[in-house]
C-alpha cells in the first residue's frame, strides 16, 4: 500500500522544552521530513513556559547523530518555531493564534493543525480550555481545514478522572479529532500482530482455545523511576503500564478479525475484547494477582538501590513496581485460555513480548521412543528490543536414534529487511497527519480499560495480596512464579 | 566494521572470520545491543550472504589458565552450534591477546566492567556465505565481579536455552554462583580439578541438581570406555562372569587418579548394584550380593598425562574371567586382552571425541542421564575416602 500524501499542517507541541519533545517527537518529525512524508509547507511550533528564541529551540533540537545530513536538517530547522507562553494565560493562546495564522499565511498552509499535548497530565485541562477559548479549534467536518489533538498517556488516573477528561476534550473536540496516543501501538511488531494473524493463512485457524494453551504478555523494564517518582508513586505499574500498553497488546492479540481494516472497525473489535475481559472479583484478586516492589540489587551490570530508597519515593511506599495478573477473556474464542500479564521495573532486562503457547498434541506418539517431554510450540512476538517473531517446534536431531530437539524459526526485522523499523512516534505522527486513528485509543477503550484497572486497584486496597519484594535485576518475586506453577505453567524467559 | 581473513593456527580456527570488533568500552547493555544491531545492519548491506544464527546462549567464565586452550574449542562450538557466546574474563589475570583486540585502558585505570562485541563467522560447508555467532566479551575487575551475572542476564536471547560452562567452578568468585540461577544447563568438567575433594564437589553438585540440568564432561569422555566394557560383557564367556566379579583395577597416568577413573568406578559399582563399605589400604571394598568386591586404582609411572589407561576385571569360579581393556591418548582403537578363560587379544574401535564434540553432545541432550545420576554419588563417596595409600 502506498502512502497518501500528508496535508500541510502546523504541529503545535505543548511542553516543547520537555524530554519527550526532544527525545522522541522532534527526531520523529525530522525523520518524516527526511523521508518526504511531512508536507514542505508544514511547520512545527513549540510552546512552553521556558523562554527560548526560535534559534535556541532549533539548536536544542539538533540531533545527536553525527551523521545527520546538514542540508536536510537546515531545511527542517527552518520550519521549527518556538513560542514562550503559560498554559494558564488566555492572552498567550490569543498570541499563539495570531502567530499561527501569520505563519500559515507566510508558508501558504491551509490552517490544518495538530496540537500535541506533551505536558504533564495536570496541564491537559488548562490547554484544552485555552485552545477552545482562543478559537484555535476548528469544528470537525470543516472542509477547508482540520484540527486534531494528540493526548499523551496517562489519560486520567482512574475511571472517574478519565471520564472527566474525556468530557473536557469533547467540549472542544469531536471524537474524530482526538488521537489518544500509546506509543506501543506505533511499534512495528504490534502492527504486525494483525498482519501475522489475519494476513497469513496458517495462524488464524489456530488462534483460539482449541489450540492455544495460554498467552503471556510481558513488559519488562530495566530502568527504575528515573526522576518520575512523584508521578510513579501515584500510578504504580498498574496505571502506568497495565492500563494502557498491556491491555492494548491484549486486545490486539485477542480481538476478532474486523470487517474492514479501518479505524473504527478495528477499535470496535478491541472494545469487544475489553468487554469480554472477565472482571477480577475481590475474592480472586489475591490468587490471580501479584504485586511487589524492587529491593536493592544489580541490573545490567550496575548496582541499584531499592525502590523505597529512590529519590522522591516515600520510604514507606506501597506503590507496586511489579505486577503479575491472570486474566480471562470470556468469549467463544478464548474461554478457558488464561492470559498471564506481568510487568515490572528494574527487571533483568528491557523486553516486551507476547508469547502464545500452544497445546501439546492430543497423543504423545514419541513417548514410547523415549521422548517423554516435548516442549510446547511457542510463538513469540518480540516488540522490543530486537523486534521480530519466532516460532519454536520440536525437530528430530540428526542421527540414528530418535531425539527431539526444540528448534526455532526466527524472523528479525533487521536481518530480514536490512533496516531498523521506524520509530513508533514517526508512524503515529504520520497517521495523525493523515487522519488515520486506527493506532490510537478511542474514548470507550480507555474508559473500559480503566474499569478493569479500578477493580484491581480497589480490591488491592481491601482484599489484595500484601506487597511483596524482589531483588532488582531478577524476574520478579517468587510469588509470580508460584502463580503460574499452580496452573502447571511457567513464565517464559524474555 | 572489520572482517578478518581466516586466522592461522589451530585447526578449529581455520575457518574463522571475525566481524565487528567495535572496541572495548564500559559496559552498557543498550549500547551493546545497538552495536550488535549496527554490526548486522552493516553486514546485511555488505556483499555475500551472511546469516546471524543462535541456537543457545553459552556463558563461559574464563580463567587465565583455561583461556588459551579453550579458544579453539569455543570457535568449534560456534561452528557446530551457533550461539550467543558470553566470555567472562577477569581483568586481573587476562591474557595479553584479549587486551590487544582494542585500545583498552589498562585494568588499573579501567572502569570496573568492560565489554566488547564481535561475531564469529564460519564459512558454510560448500561455501555459500557465512554463518555468524555473536560473541560478547565482558571483562571485570574483582570489585565488579558481583555485577557480572546481571550484565549477562540483560543480554540473553530470551527464547534460547542458557548453557553455563563452568570449567573453573572452584576458583570462580562466589557471586558468580547466581549465574547458575539463570542457566538451564550447567556443564562442568571434573577433569579440570586437581584433587579428589574438588572432583567430589562437582559430583555432589551434579547429584544435587540432577542430570537434566547438570552434566560432567569428564563423564561424557568416558562414553567409549563404558561402551567397551559393556561390549566385553556381551562376549558369551564374560557375560556369565558378571555375577562373580570380585576385583576391578583402574590404571591411570599422572600423579593421582583422574576424574574419569573415579567416575568409571562409580559407574561399574552403581550398575552392578554394589554398595560401598570402606577403604582398606589402596582398595575400596564393596558389598555385592553374596560376596565382597574391591576396586583399586593403580598408577602407571610411565604415563604422565592424567588419564585412565586401562581397566582390569577379574572374577572367580564358576565363571572365571580376567580381562584387561587398554587405551592410550587419542588412539582410534583400544585393545581388549582376555587372560582367562581363553587367552585372546581383540582390537576394538575407541570412539574418542574432542572436547568441542563432548560439549555439543551435552548441549543437545535433553533427557536426564540416569547412569550419571547413579554413578556421580558413588564416585563422590569414593573420592571422599581419598586415594593416598
Amino acid at each position: 500500500m502506498t502512502l497518501r500524501a500528508a496535508d500541510p499542517c502546523t504541529i503545535v507541541v505543548f511542553g516543547a522544552s520537555g524530554d519527550l519533545t526532544h527525545r522522541k517527537l522532534l527526531p520523529a518529525l525530522f525523520a518524516l521530513s527526511r523521508e518526504k512524508l511531512l508536507h514542505p509547507k508544514s511547520s512545527v511550533v513549540g510552546f512552553a513556559r521556558r523562554p527560548l528564541s526560535d534559534q535556541e529551540f532549533r539548536d536544542a533540537s539538533y540531533p545527536a547523530d553525527p551523521e545527520t545530513p546538514k542540508h536536510e536538517w537546515q531545511r527542517f530547522a527552518a520550519s521549527l518555531h518556538y513560542r514562550t507562553g503559560s498554559f494558564e494565560r488566555t492572552e498567550d493562546y490569543t498570541a499563539l493564534r495570531a502567530f499561527l495564522e501569520g505563519l500559515e499565511r507566510e508558508r501558504g498552509a491551509s490552517g490544518n493543525r495538530i496540537y500535541y499535548l506533551a505536558t504533564p497530565p495536570d496541564a491537559y485541562p488548562l490547554i484544552l480550555e485555552g485552545l477552545r477559548a482562543a478559537g484555535l479549534v476548528h469544528p470537525a467536518g470543516d472542509p477547508a481545514r482540520w484540527t486534531r489533538v494528540i493526548i499523551e498517556k496517562p489519560f486520567g488516573h482512574d475511571l472517574a478522572s478519565a471520564r472527566a477528561l474525556n468530557a473536557q476534550v469533547h467540549a472542544s473536540f469531536d471524537e474524530r479529532q482526538v488521537f489518544r496516543i500509546d506509543h506501543y501501538l506505533g511499534k512495528e511488531t504490534v502492527q504486525n500482530i494483525l498482519v501475522l494473524r489475519l494476513g497469513n493463512g496458517i495462524f488464524e485457524p489456530l488462534w483460539n482455545n482449541r489450540y492455544v494453551d495460554h498467552v503471556q504478555i510481558s513488559v519488562a523494564e530495566a530502568i527504575g523511576v528515573e526522576g518520575r517518582a512523584n508521578y510513579f508513586e501515584r500510578a504504580g505499574v498498574l496505571r502506568d503500564i497495565l492500563q494502557n500498553h498491556m491491555l492494548q497488546l491484549l486486545t490486539l492479540t485477542a480481538m476478532e478479525p474486523p470487517a474492514r481494516f479501518e479505524a473504527d472497525a478495528v477499535r470496535d473489535e478491541k472494545v469487544k475484547v475489553l468487554r469480554a475481559l472477565a472482571p477480577l472479583r475481590r475474592e480472586q484478586v489475591s490468587e490471580r494477582t501479584v504485586r511487589a516492589q524492587y529491593a536493592a540489587g544489580a541490573v545490567a551490570g550496575g548496582a541499584v538501590p531499592g525502590y523505597r530508597e529512590e529519590p522522591g519515593v516515600n520510604p514507606r511506599s506501597t506503590t507496586e513496581t511489579f505486577l503479575a495478573a491472570k486474566l480471562e477473556v470470556d468469549n467463544w474464542r478464548w474461554a478457558g485460555v488464561p492470559f498471564y500479564l506481568r510487568t515490572g521495573k528494574r527487571l533483568a532486562k528491557r523486553a516486551t513480548e507476547i508469547t502464545i503457547v500452544f497445546r501439546h498434541p492430543p497423543y504423545a506418539l514419541f513417548r514410547s521412543a523415549g521422548c517423554a517431554s516435548l516442549e510446547a510450540n511457542v510463538l513469540r512476538l518480540r516488540i522490543q528490543p530486537d523486534e521480530g517473531i519466532s516460532l519454536s517446534f520440536g525437530s528430530k536431531s540428526p542421527g540414528q536414534s530418535l531425539h527431539i530437539d526444540p528448534v526455532r524459526m526466527d524472523f528479525n526485522y533487521l536481518t530480514s529487511f536490512g533496516a531498523d523499523p521506524p520509530e513508533a512516534y514517526e508512524r503515529l505522527l504520520l497517521d495523525c497527519n493523515l487522519g488515520d486513528s486506527t493506532l490510537f485509543a478511542r474514548r470507550d477503550e480507555v474508559e473500559l480499560a480503566w474499569e478493569h484497572v479500578d477493580a484491581i486497584a480497589s480490591a488491592w486496597q481491601t482484599d489484595g495480596p500484601e506487597i511483596g519484594s524482589y531483588a532488582a535485576g531478577t524476574w520478579g518475586p517468587a510469588e509470580a512464579e508460584r502463580m503460574l506453577a499452580r496452573d502447571g505453567r511457567r513464565w517464559y524467559r524474555l | 566494521m572489520k572482517s578478518q581473513a581466516p586466522a592461522p593456527g589451530a585447526d578449529g580456527l581455520k575457518a574463522l572470520h571475525l566481524l565487528g570488533q567495535y572496541g572495548e568500552r564500559p559496559f552498557d547493555a543498550a549500547a551493546i545491543e545497538r552495536e550488535l544491531r549496527a554490526m548486522w545492519k552493516s553486514a546485511a548491506s555488505s556483499k555475500g550472504a551472511l546469516y546471524r544464527a543462535a541456537l543457545a546462549n553459552v556463558i563461559v567464565p574464563l580463567d587465565a589458565a583455561t583461556h588459551a586452550p579453550l579458544d579453539p574449542v569455543l570457535v568449534e562450538l560456534t561452528r557446530r552450534h551457533p550461539s550467543r557466546l558470553f566470555r567472562l574474563e577477569r581483568a586481573a589475570g587476562r591474557p595479553a591477546v584479549a587486551v590487544a583486540v582494542a585500545a583498552a585502558p589498562t585494568p588499573a585505570t579501567a572502569p570496573s566492567l568492560l565489554a566488547r562485541v564481535t561475531a564469529l563467522c564460519h564459512m558454510r560447508p560448500g561455501g555459500g556465505g557465512l554463518v555468524c555467532s555473536e560473541q560478547i566479551v565482558l571483562v571485570s575487575t574483582p570489585a565488579a565481579e558481583p555485577l557480572l551475572p546481571s550484565a549477562v542476564a540483560s543480554l540473553l536471547v530470551g527464547d534460547l536455552p542458557v548453557i553455563l560452562l563452568r570449567l573453573d567452578g572452584d576458583r570462580e568468585p562466589e557471586s558468580w554462583g547466581t549465574l547458575e540461577a539463570i542457566a538451564d544447563v550447567v556443564l562442568e568438567d571434573s577433569a579440570t580439578r586437581d584433587d579428589a575433594a574438588s572432583m567430589a564437589a562437582v559430583w555432589t553438585r551434579i547429584a544435587a541438581r540432577g542430570s537434566s540440568r547438570s552434566r560432567d564432561l569428564a563423564w561424557t569422555r568416558l562414553a567409549p570406555w563404558r561402551e567397551l566394557l559393556a561390549e566385553v560383557f556381551d562376549q558369551p564367556d564374560a557375560s556369565r562372569a558378571i555375577a562373580g566379579l570380585r576385583d576391578v583395577v583402574l590404571h591411570y597416568g599422572g600423579a593421582a587418579p583422574p576424574a574419569g577413573a573415579w567416575l568409571l568406578a562409580g559407574w561399574i559399582a552403581s550398575r552392578l548394584g554394589w554398595t560401598l563399605r570402606d577403604r582398606h589400604d589402596t582398595r575400596y571394598r564393596f558389598d555385592a550380593p553374596g560376596r565382597s568386591v574391591t576396586i583399586a586404582f593403580q598408577r602407571e609411572p610411565d604415563v604422565t598425562d592424567p588419564l585412565l589407561v586401562a581397566v582390569r576385571l577379574r572374577s572367580g569360579k564358576p565363571a572365571p574371567l580376567d580381562v584387561v581393556v587398554s587405551h592410550r591418548g587419542r588412539a582410534a582403537s583400544a585393545s581388549v586382552e582376555f587372560v582367562a578363560p581363553e587367552p585372546r587379544l581383540l582390537e576394538r574401535t575407541f570412539g574418542y571425541r574432542e572436547f568441542a564434540a563432548c560439549l555439543i553432545g551435552e548441549i543437545h541432550r535433553h533427557e536426564p542421564n540416569a547412569a550419571l545420576d547413579a554413578a556421580a554419588p558413588v564416585a563422590a563417596a569414593l573420592a571422599a575416602l581419598g586415594s593416598t595409600p
